[in-house]
């Protein structure tokens, strides 16, 4: 297991942050999106909960919910940009460097989510403490956890490319299935009882959103058996990870220049 | 062995390709399950090349050379036989063995397409843990070198190809590499640019004895660039030693073409001729008459375009078939 750089990972960074601020309406917009996310939300939740309350939420707490797990979202364009990488041969730019494969996905990934990220944690984090006080800061610590975990499991979904090559749809699925159970689209405790269990006990999703959303709303504390569990999750993950590189790069197949 | 930097031993490539099928039924089985065959790519090829080597790998379209690069970088594994590039297998010891090479794909850039090239000469420069101070050092001498350092804050897809090729080299420089690979490096390039970037890359051998591995189609850059060219055909190995010699034995003649308004007088040769039309006559001269044979030229023909030509790769390579000279390595 190779040891990330932060020097390295700070030029990535810096990499795409200038790509992506060439275009800078695009790139201005985009910041901003959690602003329109909490106005729709709030609307939304606003009608929902004119009917009554739904189990221990409020349309505060939705609303506050909703600014966490919609805020923060994942940027799924780089999930588009890399799997392309695979399909086109373009990859074999990064082989040639000395940098692991694995490695390459983690800092774009991490890279593409901090510049995304950078406006809405600010956003998430004023709102929280305003509302909620101190547990917004522990929701966004544990939250880097999860983070660490998503870009995994998207460069997972990613490096499927070299079995299948145009993997789109089979990423788009699983992409829905990881927002569900993640608990981005709804909080998991609103799901039947099973669809619960299964998603915060066997699943490492709900470590990505729920969890560290639970945690912000000051639901659940930070625990070490918590850490412990998004430790694990991060090692299994990386280890898959580079099995399936190290399996896909042996049965990749690029022809032509 | 150990005075070869990179070592081939019979070396093949098969890859997996589409097959054709025929009939309704499996035609809509095929959009699920491909039915596939193998392709060839690489077959039986084995060479050595020694520290400091200019070697030219050369071929057409489709003859695999770019399949032979991306083996010996530790893109992909060969299907059999064996590589070994300074002492290591590229494929298996990838991550120790690239940080000693450089590598140039013609077709795709290592650098990011929508900032200034410095940036992603900073990244490597993070990649291959060189300080940022010495690399900017390192890369605005080379900069200055190619006249391409007023250019390095301009983002890439601003620089023409020829420039664009500039900062590709020198990507593939900065961490002084004891092998370069160079993947059709010229394609596309005007005559400027190319030269420019032959007569850097000769200094990089001489200075550094860096050992230069360069695909092509191109003889022209072989020629200039390299004292030693390996020929591959639809997979196969068919010539490998001195450019001089291929020069000698296969590439001993030129296409001469003229276009012409009248004849002053008949012009008497015993050349093969390659096409003859009423204003228009194409033949081959070997090397050692081509001086008369124009002078001739002129006094016979009212010209009104003339032209000489090198033979193409793929005419030496069927005359390297047909005779079988030259003994391969």
């Amino acid at each position: 297991m190779s040891i990330f750089k932060f020097r390295v990972f700070k030029e990535y960074f810096l990499q795409t942050f200038r790509a992506w601020a060439e275009y800078p309406l695009n790139f201005g917009i985009s910041l901003f999106w959690p602003l329109f996310s909490l106005i729709v939300s709030y609307f939304f939740w606003s009608i929902v909960f004119n009917t009554g309350q739904v189990l221990n939420y409020n349309v505060e707490k939705m609303v506050l919910y909703y600014l966490f797990s919609l805020g923060l979202f994942y940027d799924f364009n780089f999930v588009s940009y890399l799997r392309r990488k695979i399909i086109d041969g373009s990859i074999t730019n990064i082989l040639v460097r000395k940098t692991s494969l694995a490695e390459y996905l983690i800092y774009c990934c991490l890279s593409s989510f901090a510049i995304w990220m950078l406006v809405p944690i600010f956003i998430v984090l004023i709102v929280g403490l305003y509302y909620l006080g101190i547990s917004a800061i522990f929701g966004l610590f544990i939250f880097f956890f999860g983070l660490i975990l998503g870009c995994l499991v998207y460069s997972i979904l990613i490096s499927t490319s070299f079995w299948i090559g145009d993997n789109f749809s089979i990423i788009h699925i699983l992409d829905e299935f990881v927002g569900l159970t993640s608990g981005s689209f709804l909080p998991l405790d609103l799901f039947p009882s099973i669809f619960y269990t299964i998603s915060v006990n066997y699943l490492p999703f709900n470590l990505m959103f729920f969890t560290p959303a639970k945690v912000f709303l000051g639901d659940m504390a930070i625990t070490w058996i918590l850490i412990a569990k998004y430790i694990l999750w991060i090692v299994a993950l990386y280890l898959v990870l580079r099995f399936m590189i190290k399996r896909g790069l042996r049965r990749y197949e690029q022809l032509g220049g | 062995m150990a005075n070869y930097q990179i070592l081939v031993e019979n070396m093949s490539k098969t890859f997996w390709v589409p097959d054709k099928v025929e009939g309704f039924l499996p035609k809509i089985k095929n959009i699920f399950w491909k039915k596939k065959k193998d392709k060839k790519a690489i077959q039986n090829v084995s060479f050595s090349i020694k520290r400091g080597e200019l070697v030219g790998y050369i071929g057409e379209n489709g003859s695999g050379k770019s399949t032979t690069i991306k083996m010996l970088v530790g893109i992909y594994p060969p299907t059999s036989g064996k590589i070994t590039c300074l002492g290591k297998d590229p494929f298996e010891e990838r991550l120790k063995y690239v940080k000693d090479i450089g590598v140039v794909f013609g077709n795709r850039s290592l650098l990011t397409f929508d900032i200034a090239p410095k940036y992603s000469l900073d990244l490597y420069a993070a990649i291959y843990d060189i300080p940022a101070k010495k690399a900017i050092d390192i890369y605005t001498k080379f900069a200055k070198k190619l006249k391409v350092d007023h250019l390095l804050d301009v983002p890439v897809r601003k620089l023409s190809l020829g420039e664009r090729m500039k900062f590709e080299i020198i990507a593939s420089l900065l961490h002084n590499p004891k092998i370069i690979f160079l993947d059709e490096p010229t394609i596309g390039l005007d005559l400027l640019a190319r030269e420019e970037m032959i007569q850097f890359l000769k200094k990089v051998n001489e200075q550094n004895k860096t050992t230069i591995f360069l695909t092509t189609h191109n003889m022209d850059d072989i020629e200039e660039l390299c004292n030693r060219v390996i020929i591959v055909d639809d997979g196969k190995k068919v010539y490998d030693g001195p450019i001089k010699k291929v020069k000698q034995a296969y590439a001993n003649w030129k296409r001469i073409t003229i276009v012409f308004r009248n004849k002053f007088k008949p012009f008497v040769h015993r050349f093969p001729v390659f096409e003859k039309r009423k204003d228009y006559l194409q033949f081959k001269c070997p090397n050692d008459k081509l001086k008369q044979t124009i002078s001739q030229v002129v006094d016979c023909f009212d010209i009104i375009d003339l032209k000489i030509e090198e033979p193409q790769l793929k005419e030496i390579v069927k005359k390297i078939y047909k005779e079988k000279m030259v003994k391969v390595k």
